[in-house]
């Protein structure tokens, strides 16, 4: 089942946010599941502008190890 | 000549003792400004539990620059950083305006105005992916049979 939520609103877009740090982590968590991956557009919301900037800012944290690649192995 | 913004962050092995870190950083720094830049910022996190781990280890000391420079120290640093064994992870980019407007404003700390988490929304249709042990047995064929068939179950 696919849920939509906040279909017509950005967060970044609402908040006038240019730039996505790679370094909030707690903002990263936001927009990944509990096993750590990314939440697609369609269910988050944002914009493609901001989700691109997102996706590249979360890939650069999970390198940093700031958050994971793969979380909550419950196998 | 031209000053670009940049931001690097590196971890560094967290059993190094703290003079030798301190002397990492002061080198870091003068290595920066001894070619023209300039540092506006440096932090170091500490000790920092990581989100897994990188070369056996549970921890890093996160150390963090925000400088000006013309560029032509970053093949410095990173050749640095490469041959240092107790750096373990680096990460150097470049930051336009518009990153450096959004950082001077700082962190966001309400997060009420990008609604609620979508989490719970989109794991549960994951659930199918995970082998989990906590799977419902399979219902018994026994019942379809009962139905079809007149018999009455012996208990097979």
């Amino acid at each position: 089942m696919i849920r939509m939520k906040k279909k017509r609103i950005c967060g970044f877009c609402e908040n006038k946010i240019d730039y996505i740090d790679y370094k909030d982590e707690k903002l990263l968590q936001r927009f990944t599941t509990e096993q750590g991956k990314i939440i697609p557009r369609r269910i988050s919301g944002t914009c493609a502008h901001h989700q691109r900037q997102l996706v590249k800012a979360i890939k650069r944290a999970r390198y940093m190890a700031l958050i994971p690649f793969v979380a909550d192995q419950s196998n | 000549m031209e000053q670009r913004l940049y931001e690097t962050m590196i971890i560094v092995d967290p059993q190094l003792d703290q003079p030798k870190i301190e002397e990492l950083v002061n080198k870091i720094q003068k290595m920066i400004t001894d070619e023209g830049g300039s540092i506006r910022k440096v932090e170091q996190w500490g000790k920092k539990r990581m989100a897994y781990e990188i070369q056996k280890k549970q921890y890093g000391y996160y150390v963090y620059f925000l400088y000006d420079s013309n560029g032509k120290i970053l093949p410095q640093l990173e050749k640095e950083f490469r041959l240092n064994e107790f750096i373990m992870r680096n990460l150097t980019i470049r930051l336009d305006d518009k990153a450096a407007r959004q950082l001077e404003k700082g962190r966001i700390t309400d997060f009420r105005k990008f609604g609620g988490s979508y989490k719970k929304h989109y794991s549960r249709s994951n659930n199918s992916d995970r082998k989990g042990t906590e799977r419902v047995p399979e219902k018994k064929v026994e019942e379809e049979a009962d139905t079809k068939t007149a018999e009455a179950p012996a208990g097979e």
